[in-house]
């Protein structure tokens, strides 16, 4: 019991730190949320609806897939948005005098850490439903099922950008270069990184590329997903992970720069 | 800069006269089509809402079922069916191939086996009969009657057809469908009267209007809008006196082991809403109605929009409430 008292008293600067972050990004929340539902309308409803001549895939699987390519910007502006600024906003307004004689830098982190993801997960949660809604509109019931397979590799790929962006946010001096690195390094650094490796002679599966890795949120839609060919022969080319290798990768992800962004911010002077 | 602005009058003189006439000249291209398409992409599920069995079998045959004539599970009551619009496109379609879409898959032709090492090939058909239909492809998932849940890949797409053959196309003149059977018996008597084809004891089966209506109906027929009037030109063009129009809705007299009606009704998308099949007591012996998922979203999207809105109400009364009490304390 009384451990129990202890554990409760040691966690509520974490819950306060939570609500208190859930309330002042909320407004992001919403501006985000509805920039999404916006873009999941004009690139995965309107076509299909405005004309009778756009190709409608053919089936369920195929649209939630195509419609979750659009995403991945959706993923990059709300995890640049909520977590590029979660460390280095501190050096910013250089709050160190008011906060840490209140709660420590540990605690602070975790709490803005799960605020934060919290709130990208909900934003997660509304882009899916309107892929499971608009699916039912084109296709009719039922809803597939893989729409939760595919949910929870995003929730574990969401948590493992969180923890790159965490970590980039420790020691850069502003939020913006933060933003630039992360778009930069999932939009650009898999066109650059794997050509070379290529040209080099290694047909390495591309594990380590985070837009690689993103690939499996699109191709777990499909029922027959551990029967499709992951390596496209022809193209010379990796398709999508396996389901092992990514919960792996991204777990691995997840941790290692979490308690480097960690260790980073500690040893920082605010 | 005098000249510019002396002819600048002219310039947009001219451009709107252009702009005038390429409009006129859509809007004269618009009235020429008679018929319009009106397939949305979407779905629709049917499902087999009745089926008196012994009614059937004293009215229709004792030998076939539903199963026969809409395949799947449609001799089962609560079966589903379901049909995906995924686009259409415009497109023309040759005689052979309206042959083979219609005629050759319904009475599974050895086309390719027999007709084909016979000269009867497509060369042969078009030459014979060189004309071109206009028409809206339209690319449809279908998925067999079922009482099990819908698997995510259709039973039958157009890449994928397989027997029986869902319509896939929608004819832009109405009229073109008393031609195309004119041709059909045509090669068909052609094709029966031709010694090979006898020795290899083959016939191709002789259609009237009525039974090639029947076929079209159930291969699950389109239509273009305005509806009624498509339906008229086809049973005025294929003599079919035992059908009749009432609005969007094709009523059908047939005879089986007695004679019995069969009433289609079309829904705004061209495509059969409910299929209902009664003997002359008006007993209705077989029943197909359809859902539309798109009005369950509908549905939902409202309830999202409400509680939306509810909520931004709510968080306005609520901060006029704070600011009103503020001010009461101020004061």
């Amino acid at each position: 019991m009384k451990g129990f008292t202890k554990f409760k008293k040691a966690i509520r600067p974490i819950q306060s730190t939570i609500w208190l972050e859930l309330k002042l990004q909320k407004l992001k929340f919403i501006i985000i949320s509805s920039i999404s539902i916006v873009l999941f309308i004009l690139t995965s409803v309107i076509p299909y609806i405005s004309s009778p001549f756009f190709f409608l895939p053919s089936d369920q699987a195929t649209y939630m897939h195509y419609s979750t390519s659009f995403y991945l910007f959706m993923v990059i502006l709300s995890t640049g948005i909520f977590f590029s600024s979660i460390i280095c906003s501190e050096y910013q307004k250089k709050t160190g005098l008011t906060i840490f004689p209140l709660i420590s830098k540990k605690k602070l982190i975790i709490g803005k850490y799960i605020a934060n993801y919290i709130l990208i997960i909900g934003i997660g949660v509304i882009y899916f439903s309107c892929i499971g809604i608009f699916s039912y509109y084109f296709y009719g019931g039922p809803i597939l099922y893989t729409i939760f397979i595919s949910f929870s590799f995003l929730a574990l790929y969401l948590l493992a950008l969180a923890s790159f962006t965490t970590f980039f946010s420790s020691f850069m001096r502003s939020t913006l270069p933060v933003f630039a690195i992360i778009a930069g390094y999932l939009l650009l650094g898999g066109l650059v990184i794997d050509p070379v490796l290529r040209s080099l002679g290694a047909n390495l599966e591309p594990l380590y590329s985070l837009s690689y890795l993103y690939s499996i949120v699109q191709y777990t839609f499909y029922p027959n997903f551990s029967s499709i060919e992951r390596y496209n022969e022809l193209g010379n080319l990796w398709m999508f992970p396996s389901a092992e290798g990514t919960i792996i990768m991204l777990t691995i992800y997840a941790i290692v720069f979490f308690l480097l962004a960690y260790l980073i911010f500690r040893r920082r002077q605010l | 800069m005098r000249m510019n602005l002396s002819k600048k009058p002219k310039v947009v003189l001219s451009l709107l006269l252009i702009l005038l006439l390429i409009s006129i000249s859509t809007i004269s291209s618009a009235f020429d089509s008679t018929y319009s398409l009106s397939l949305r992409s979407g779905s629709q599920v049917f499902e087999v809402k009745k089926y008196d069995e012994d009614l059937w079998n004293t009215t229709v045959n004792p030998i076939s079922n539903p199963s026969n004539l809409f395949g799947g599970e449609a001799n089962i009551c609560g079966a589903k069916s379901k049909l995906v619009c995924l686009n259409t496109l415009g497109n023309d379609i040759s005689t052979c191939g309206i042959f083979n879409y219609f005629f050759f898959q319904w009475f599974n032709v050895p086309f390719n086996s027999l007709l084909k090492p016979n000269g009867y090939d497509c060369e042969y058909i078009n030459g014979r009969y060189p004309y071109y239909n206009l028409i809206w492809d339209c690319e449809l998932g279908y998925w067999n009657f079922t009482t099990n849940s819908f698997k995510n890949y259709a039973n039958y797409t157009n890449m994928n057809p397989g027997p029986p053959h869902k319509h896939l196309f929608i004819l832009r003149d109405p009229s073109n469908f008393s031609r195309i059977l004119i041709d059909y018996n045509d090669f068909a008597t052609v094709v029966n009267n031709d010694p090979t084809i006898q020795a290899a004891n083959y016939s191709l089966p002789l259609l009237n209007g009525e039974e090639f209506l029947w076929q079209l109906i159930v291969y699950g027929l389109i239509i273009a809008d305005p509806f009624s009037s498509y339906l008229n030109q086809i049973i005025d063009g294929l003599d079919c006196f035992n059908a009749s129009i009432q609005e969007n809705s094709l009523i059908f007299r047939i005879s089986g082991e007695k004679i019995f009606i069969v009433e289609i009704t079309y829904n705004n998308f061209g495509i059969m809403d409910t299929i209902l099949m009664k003997n002359i007591q008006n007993e209705i012996f077989y029943l197909i109605t359809s859902l539309y998922p798109q009005n369950d979203v509908y549905i939902i999207l409202g309830l999202i929009c409400g509680a939306v809105l509810g909520l931004i109400g709510i968080q306005i009364c609520l901060k006029r409430r704070q600011k009103k009490e503020i001010s009461r304390y101020v004061q």
